[in-house]
């Protein structure tokens, strides 16, 4: 694995956030920072995650605490003034505009950057800065491989391709952190693999960290330094993925059973059930704890 | 005044009984039925034909057309919502707008516009205080008071949570085994029933034409919209304030002027608490 | 089992596997060349035969022309608000009587010229609809429906009551214009098309931008808006004013078509013939428009006389088109090529 870049001042920095809804506490005194170029975010259903990545992007407001980007107070800011800082987000279902090409739906990722002048320019004149977006868009498509797809609609590609195609259009902005919510659900090696690879060729090459919710445990292993373990709305454990997943608390979060750490390796468990096809926990249900069904509060 | 306030908790009474019909079928289709004022003014006119060529009395053709209503519903349901439920809530509204405008269309071909009478059962009146009250604005309120009760005991039944858990979630239940077809076609059934009941009040103290429909829907969904959709008791007493509240402003303002306070108080409501002022609940999604 | 209706709609309306022609048009060489010439050749024959139709047809079947060409634009603006942002409104045609109460009152009683009244009438009902659109925006589904339909008798019973300017309940003539002198009929007709085309190749322009783009992420994934940075009330109350302004310019030339206007001609039955445009038609398509204007006003000549039977062909075509063809028919020659083109695409067990 390549040695951990940390980041002096944390890009991303939840302190002691607490959410509630109703009587329902989602989430209580989080501190979660991110300092790692691929930070996991990891816990049984209803644990609060995607409700964390609602508090950061600002479609939900904590009761307490606070949310930093490096450096800068965005508690509870406007999710179009998240979205413009420079945070990306993707969710469980990819959500892309089906009767448009690839390409327009990854614009789209420009288009919320550009003013409304900008944008009245772009309509009237056929060449300028158009044209720069354009060649943006599909420099981006092409690291991950779907420039033959860049002209369908994008509702006709299978799931795989969708959720890259979502990523794409958070990356067009150059984002300096970005929320993926279980990027792997629902998609094969192969897919994950198309998926993965441009992308932590993308993190060396610009300045972005990422943070990766995920149920898929042999991927979070493989692919992240600094893991955060989420449960019933508290972090139970933090560390590097073979800390957290041998921690007795995490084990049992996930099992449900008080059981003696020797006895059990929660990444080996985790391998093996991705080894056979058949899912761990999850993979297909969305987080219904958490806020509901995508990111619904 | 009070005169007022009594005429405006009859007309109250109507708006809430179909606020009532709205409410049920979207608490448990989740659809929102803009037909339902129509589909109890059908079976209404039927009513009427059955007093006036088959000589039937009021208590023998009310029955009849409520039962004509709730088979008219079903027929309605099976074929043209249930095919569009899986669609998005944009083609069930604009589903039932269509039927709407074909039941509409209906009327006016088979009866056309002259206005008609219903001979109400019972006649007279009596007074409280000095106001006079008519046995049947007596029956109106009292009928709505009823079926608000009746729904709301429904609704806390083990029936009726299964009837609110298949609205919300329309795979899981089918799942475990859960009629939900039986579920729509009785929802609407009883919709339709309370549908006629409203409407054949309305038009027996009023008159009976082929627009009488249209108006009253939207106050309807004006009602419900108080009671924010999910609240049954909130329907009811939106229902009530709105006919009050709309007779008064027509009394001391205009008449004209009462459709537009119906209206002005649904915009208010709808920004200030779309949600409803009596309910918890959140606004739906669409 | 999370199942993402605004994707899969879409995908289902349009079908899958087309290329869109919208941006990043290669230049082949020969064959596409072919094409755009007989384009070209075929739009210059339809421009002649629409100049000179007002001399092949009668004057009555001009106007019946005509008021296919004003019913498809004011569906364009349906088509913005509607087909493209996805809010359900339904107080369009109370925009239309903006246009045609404010057009003739500015022409007639103020004697400022007839398109500059139009035009004025059309930023005062871009004016309404964002004042519509404010709360608007707060609301989804049928709860906008309503407040729209609402909206709409609220402005309806404003042309009663301002009785001065609008003659009230019993409604008032329109004074008719000629342009340079020509007869009614033949200058409702070029003022109908040039008021066409500039609406239409606006719009159509406009949809293929980044505009186009973001109206249409308020319909099908609102809730990600946020997070690009693209704020979807901003864009609700930018649409409901196009849509607006549309309406009005339409309704300023209905008037002109009706001779006389009523607050009723603004009422709930062109409403119905309106959402029967845009639904047969197909509603995200600005063509659909054009084919929903035809079938409608076809239905109008065809049951004038049994003025009852229209309605229920209304209701029927509604119900009909919302059942079995949730795109329009103009979707069902997307949905024939889109046939063809998924056998050249590799399709994996998604979600």
């Amino acid at each position: 694995m390549s040695s951990p870049q940390t980041t002096a001042t944390p890009v991303l920095d939840v302190r002691d956030v607490a959410v509630s809804f109703g009587g329902n506490h989602v989430l209580t005194g989080v501190d979660f920072d991110v300092t790692h170029p691929f930070t996991g975010l990891i816990g049984p259903n209803g644990a609060g995650k995607t409700t964390l990545f609602n508090v950061v992007s600002g479609y939900v407001a904590p009761s307490a605490g606070t949310v930093s980007l490096a450096g800068r107070d965005i508690t509870g800011a406007a999710q179009t003034v998240v979205g413009r800082s420079g945070v990306g987000r993707t969710f469980q279902t990819p959500k892309l505009i089906g009767d448009i090409t690839v390409l327009e739906n990854v614009l789209l990722g420009i288009d919320g950057r550009s003013s409304l002048l900008d944008q009245a320019r772009e309509a009237i004149s056929l060449r300028g800065r158009g044209r720069a977006n354009i060649d943006r868009a599909l420099s981006v498509i092409d690291t991950f491989s779907l420039g033959d797809a860049a002209h369908l609609d994008a509702g006709s590609l299978p799931l795989g391709s969708q959720k890259i195609v979502e990523v794409c259009r958070a990356l067009v902005s150059d984002p300096h952190l970005l929320l993926l919510d279980e990027p792997a659900a629902g998609l094969g090696v192969d897919d994950v693999e198309r998926l993965v690879d441009p992308l932590k060729t993308w993190v060396t090459e610009h300045d972005m960290v990422v943070v990766i919710i995920e149920h898929d445990l042999e991927l979070v292993n493989d692919l992240c330094d600094d893991v955060a373990v989420l449960h019933l709305g508290r972090i139970i454990a933090r560390g590097t993925p073979q800390h957290c997943m041998s921690d007795p608390d995490v084990i049992e979060a996930y099992v449900g059973v008080d059981i003696d750490p020797e006895q059990i390796d929660l990444g080996e468990t985790a391998a093996a059930a991705a080894g056979d096809g058949h899912d761990s926990e999850g993979r297909h249900h969305s987080d219904h704890g958490s806020g509901g069904h995508d990111g619904n509060a | 005044m009070v005169q007022q306030v009594i005429a405006g908790l009859q007309a109250g009474s109507t708006y809430a009984m179909l606020a009532l019909a709205v409410v049920l079928i979207l608490k448990a289709t989740d659809v929102p039925n803009f037909a339902t004022a129509d589909m109890g003014l059908v079976p209404t006119f039927v009513l009427w034909q059955l007093m006036d060529s088959f000589g039937l009395s009021y208590w023998i053709a009310l029955p009849a057309a409520i039962i004509f209503g709730m088979g008219l519903a079903l027929v309605i349901e099976r074929i043209a919502i249930r095919p569009i439920l899986a669609e998005s809530h944009f083609a069930t509204v604009l589903m039932t707008i269509g039927i709407f405008v074909v039941l509409s269309a209906v009327i006016q071909l088979i009866w056309g516009s002259e206005p008609r009478r219903i001979e109400a059962p019972i006649s007279g009146n009596f007074q409280i205080g000095g106001n006079f009250v008519t046995y049947d604005q007596l029956a109106t309120i009292g009928l709505g008071a009823l079926l608000t009760f009746a729904l709301l005991r429904f609704f806390k039944s083990p029936w009726g949570i299964r009837m609110q858990a298949i609205a919300e979630d329309r795979v899981t239940p089918r799942l475990l085994g859960v009629r939900v077809d039986r579920v729509f076609s009785i929802s609407w059934a009883l919709a339709a029933a309370i549908s006629t009941l409203a409407m054949t009040l309305h038009t027996q103290s009023t008159v009976l034409t082929d627009t009488a429909g249209a108006p009253l829907i939207l106050k309807a969904f004006v009602a419900a919209t108080m009671g924010g959709f999910g609240s049954i008791l909130g329907a009811f007493l939106g229902g009530l304030a709105l006919g009050v509240i709309a007779n008064l402003a027509g009394f001391y303002i205009g008449t004209g002027s009462r459709a537009a306070v119906a209206m002005i108080f649904v915009v208010v409501i709808l920004m200030a608490k779309p949600e409803g002022l009596f309910s918890k609940a959140r606004p739906r999604e669409v | 089992m999370a199942v993402d209706i605004d994707a899969s709609t879409a995908s289902k309306e349009t079908g899958s596997g087309k290329k869109a022609g919208g941006l990043s048009r290669g230049s082949a060489g020969g064959p596409i060349t072919a094409v755009r010439a007989a384009q070209l050749a075929g739009g210059l024959a339809l421009l002649a035969l629409a100049i000179v139709l007002p001399n092949l047809i009668n004057p009555y079947r001009m106007f019946l022309a005509t008021l296919i060409v004003v019913f498809a634009t004011a569906g364009v603006g349906l088509v913005v608000i509607m087909g493209w942002t996805g809010q359900i409104a339904l107080a369009h045609v109370a925009f239309m009587g903006i246009g045609a109460y404010g057009t003739n009152w500015l022409f007639s009683d103020l004697g400022i010229p007839w398109l500059v009244s139009l035009i004025l009438s059309a930023f005062a009902a871009a004016v309404v609809g964002v004042l519509i659109g404010f709360p608007a925006a707060r609301l989804r589904g049928f709860y906008l429906a309503i407040a729209t339909l609402a909206f709409a008798e609220l402005i309806v019973r404003f042309f009663v009551e301002v009785d001065t300017i609008t003659g009230g309940i019993a409604g008032k003539p329109i004074e008719i214009i000629q342009l340079f002198g020509l007869a009614p009929d033949r200058s409702h007709w070029y003022i109908a098309l040039m008021m066409a085309a500039v609406v239409f190749i606006a719009t159509d322009r406009l949809g293929r931008t980044a505009f186009g783009r973001c109206l249409r992420m308020v319909r099908d994934a609102e809730i990600a808006t946020g997070s690009l940075g693209i704020s979807a009330t901003q864009y609700k109350l930018l649409a409901f004013a196009l849509s607006a302004f549309i309406a009005a310019l339409a309704g300023g030339l209905f008037g002109q078509l009706l001779t006389y206007v009523s607050p009723d001609t603004f009422h709930t039955a062109l409403l119905i013939q309106f959402l029967v445009v845009v639904f047969v038609g197909g509603i995200t398509r600005l063509s659909g428009a054009i084919i929903g204007a035809i079938f409608v006003v076809v239905s109008r000549e065809l049951f004038q006389d049994v003025g009852d039977w229209q309605r229920l062909v209304y209701g029927i075509s509604l119900v009909l088109a919302v059942r079995f063809l949730p795109g329009g028919l103009t979707s069902l020659w997307s949905t024939l090529r889109s046939a063809r083109s998924l056998r050249g695409v590799t399709q994996e067990a998604g979600a």
